[in-house]
């Protein structure tokens, strides 16, 4: 009974969000509710409908990764799971499988496998590059590009091979993150900063950037093209900084800096 | 008729009951009045006149709202955080509770209000602030880490106040040291008058000391004086171009051995620590705040390190007129420390606190949103700093002429820089804080304090990175299976949409702390 109420409440509550019978399970998850999210949809799994069977699949692969607390055995089912529905097919739980197979190498499981990890990235981004799960993965291919898979390799010519990317990106989130992802290397690595500065400028333009990091941003792109002598451009985005952010501590310093710029050149 | 001490004592047992069940039971029916909602929030400042001044804002709060009753649990500070965490996972957390972007479990136990701070908040209707988004109501513009999780990428915490750190003052003892009651406005003035104190105090056989402090209360002025002597060595570390440093960024920085405490900058800045120290209560690092307080409310101290929280407190406790003033940093002026400087300098980035988080699980999330709209209105933050002398948050709210003392000073240079600190995390700040005792000591210098830093801090920022690793992979893990828990429930037509993992940001900061550990152990100088 009380199991039925909740799924009530949960159908309820999911359900101006989607018609999906899965629709609960997937509530459940975003609340961070595992053993709720797993019993609906295993309640599915067994359904004549193939797609929803399968997404009821991906559903219990999902949420063994969050159900406390997260054992071995438990990655291996969802490994196991997710294989399965990667390799037989090429619906969205297919493409979302393979993204999972390669977030369990990378991050999900307790020793990182960056090889693995970026094995099923670039399948996925080969076979399904247009999805949202590819475009997903590229910047986290870029990271494990940048950082993880040739260490020895000079990290200039790490970040040339992330750049590669760029000509798989589909959608202006992944294209911002990878131009984002790639600055930041440039600085990490103490690489000639003016590098950065055409990457953080297509940053911005693909207006994705979520408010912390635009803060940032704006601020990097002026300090950037005041140090090479593009006084418009500085001047155009420390005030783009003030009008946004009027009470950031910065504001002094931005407002010393544009004084600089606004001068006649000598 | 004879009472034994027995029966006496079960009378006792027996009435304690009685009163513990009517307190229940007032409580019990009280929730299930039908007429009315009720929320609880939990919070933990107990200084003077906070408690107050909630209460005077739930009234007023339910004279507008008569359908809910709100009450208030006020919790002492030193358990309140495994009390409210042990309430959160027992399902019996309150509808609001203060907490902090740094304890665990954000995303568990509370939920975002990130769409509710991006409109009006109606409490402001008939103010300049009338049409705003509520975010942009707050003089910090809700850009504290308390109100914007950036690991959740979401709105959580309403702030209620903001606090820096003053020196507080007796000031008709000012006047019968010096013949004044004003404060000193340079730091050599400020040397000159404890030179005048210790004549004072051996004139008069008093015990005087010049300042009062404590272990715990030295801390932010510490790291204000370190900020102080540092911006030309904070501009150099910048290699992000940001025009600020975060702790992490110096930590490493610190690993690669692009700065040392052996830096010029930092050698003037620990010169500078030590005097401070030698103007304070001797052994002040084994004293508590309660301690510092009782020197200073008892005469014994002309001054005292004092945060804005503890300022309402003494309003109370002290038979004596105060005043409070800025620590007077050295200037370019400054004889001996000038040319480190940079004028002027801000006092720090505005950091609102005291946040208030909304339960995930809570059975009255638009009560309790809507009670933190009237708290964080013009009307709530009036009433919130007449009756609490703290300071308020909301644009256009004026502080009490007592807490206006303590107004924060933002203009200026800043680096937000953590020299004392590179990691932005306990091991490595709180092995540093461990060792002032190297400078502050009797026989104590700036050469023994460098000493011990250079042997000890790589190896503490390494382990603060080691837990960051920990906790952003963490964070990864559960922000995917989120993430990919939205994407599912988007509309069919909004399917195409990114799926927002955590931000890639944060996981290069993963991938950037682990390159930084890998960096090879630099020999001890």
């Amino acid at each position: 009974m009380k199991t039925a109420i909740m799924l009530l409440g949960f159908c309820l509550a999911a359900g101006a969000a989607s018609a999906s019978p899965l629709a609960a399970g997937w509530q459940a998850l975003a609340n961070y509710r595992a053993v709720d999210a797993l019993r609906i949809f295993d309640g599915v799994r067994a359904a004549t409908d193939t797609a929803l069977a399968r997404e009821a699949r991906f559903g219990h692969g999902v949420a063994l990764l969050d159900l406390q607390p997260v054992t071995g055995a438990q990655l291996d089912e969802a490994r196991r799971v997710f294989t399965e529905l990667a390799d037989i097919g090429a619906d969205d739980a297919a493409q979302g499988a393979r993204f999972f197979l390669g977030r369990i190498a990378q991050h999900h499981q307790p020793q990182p496998d960056p090889v693995e990890a970026a094995r099923q990235f670039r399948r996925l981004v080969s076979e399904h590059g247009n999805s949202r799960w590819a475009q997903a993965a590229l910047s986290r291919l870029a990271l494990l590009q940048i950082y993880e898979l040739d260490p020895a390799a000079p990290p200039a010519v790490r970040i040339a091979e992330a750049g590669k990317l760029l000509a798989q990106a589909r959608t202006p989130a992944a294209e911002s993150e990878l131009h984002y992802t790639i600055a930041n290397a440039l600085f990490f690595y103490r690489l000639p900063a003016a590098d950065a500065l055409p990457h953080l400028l297509a940053a911005e333009r693909l207006r994705q950037l979520d408010w912390p990091t635009r803060v940032e941003v704006l601020v990097q792109i002026a300090e950037l093209s005041r140090l090479a002598g593009d006084r418009v451009q500085a001047a155009k985005f420390y005030r783009t900084f003030l009008v946004e952010n009027p009470r950031d501590l910065r504001v002094y310093i931005v407002r010393q800096h544009l004084a600089e710029v606004d001068k006649p050149a000598p | 008729m004879k009472f034994s001490g027995r029966l006496i004592a079960f009378l006792l047992l027996g009435l304690a009951y009685a009163v513990a069940t009517f307190l229940v039971l007032r409580h019990t029916m009280d929730e299930v009045r039908s007429d009315r909602v009720t929320i609880r929030m939990s919070q933990w400042q107990l200084e003077g006149g906070v408690r107050e001044a909630i209460d005077a804002i739930i009234r007023r709060y339910e004279q507008l709202n008569p359908r809910v009753h709100v009450v208030q649990i006020a919790v002492p500070d030193p358990v309140y955080q495994p009390w409210i965490q042990t309430q959160m996972i027992g399902d019996t957390g309150p509808d609001l509770a203060e907490y902090s972007w740094g304890w665990p479990d954000i995303a568990r136990n509370f939920q975002p209000i990130t769409a509710e701070v991006m409109q009006p908040n109606p409490y402001n209707r008939g103010t300049p602030l009338a049409g705003r988004p509520w975010r942009d109501t707050f003089i910090d513009g809700m850009t504290s880490s308390d109100n914007y999780v950036q690991a959740l990428s979401d709105y959580f915490g309403v702030s209620l106040t903001t606090h820096v750190m003053r020196i507080v003052f007796n000031r008709p003892l000012l006047r019968d040291i010096t013949g004044r009651d004003t404060p000193p406005r340079t730091y050599r003035e400020l040397l000159a008058l404890c030179d005048k104190v210790h004549a004072y105090d051996r004139a008069h056989r008093l015990d005087l000391v010049p300042l009062a402090n404590s272990r715990t209360t030295h801390i932010n002025l510490t790291g204000e004086v370190m900020a102080s002597l540092t911006p030309r060595l904070s501009a150099q570390m910048d290699f992000q171009h940001r025009l600020k440093l975060d702790p992490a960024d110096l930590g490493v920085a610190y690993l690669r051995g692009e700065w040392s405490y052996d830096s010029p900058d930092l050698t003037a800045a620990f010169d500078v620590l030590r005097e401070f120290g030698a103007m304070c209560t001797p052994g002040f690092m084994q004293r508590e705040r309660d301690s510092a307080l009782t020197d200073f409310v008892a005469g014994r101290a002309l001054m005292m390190v004092t945060p804005s929280w503890e300022a309402s407190s003494l309003l109370q406790l002290c038979p004596f007129a105060l005043g409070a003033f800025r620590f007077p940093y050295p200037r370019e002026d400054d004889p001996v420390y000038g040319r480190f400087t940079t004028s002027p300098m801000s006092e720090g980035q505005l950091f609102t606190g005291m946040p208030f988080y909304v339960n995930r699980h809570t059975r009255h999330r638009a009560e309790a949103i809507d009670f933190l709209r009237f708290m964080s209105s013009q009307e709530g933050a009036a009433i919130f700093t007449r009756v609490s002398n703290w300071q308020p948050v909301t644009l256009g709210v004026k502080a009490s002429d007592f807490a206006d003392q303590f107004k924060l000073q933002p203009d200026g240079y800043c680096w937000y820089a953590g020299f004392l600190g590179p990691s932005g995390h306990p091991d490595a700040s709180k092995f540093i804080q461990s060792e002032l005792g190297q400078l502050w000591n009797n026989g104590g210098s700036v050469d023994a304090f460098r000493r011990v830093l250079r042997a000890g801090v790589a190896d503490k920022v390494r382990d603060d990175f080691r837990r960051d690793i920990i906790a952003g992979v963490s964070n990864a893990r559960r922000e995917d299976v989120a993430a990919v828990a939205a994407a599912e429930l988007a509309p069919a037509n909004a399917r195409a949409e990114p799926v927002r993992l955590m931000t890639v940001g944060n996981e290069i900061y993963i991938y950037q702390t682990r390159a930084a550990l890998a960096l090879p152990v630099r020999s001890t100088p």
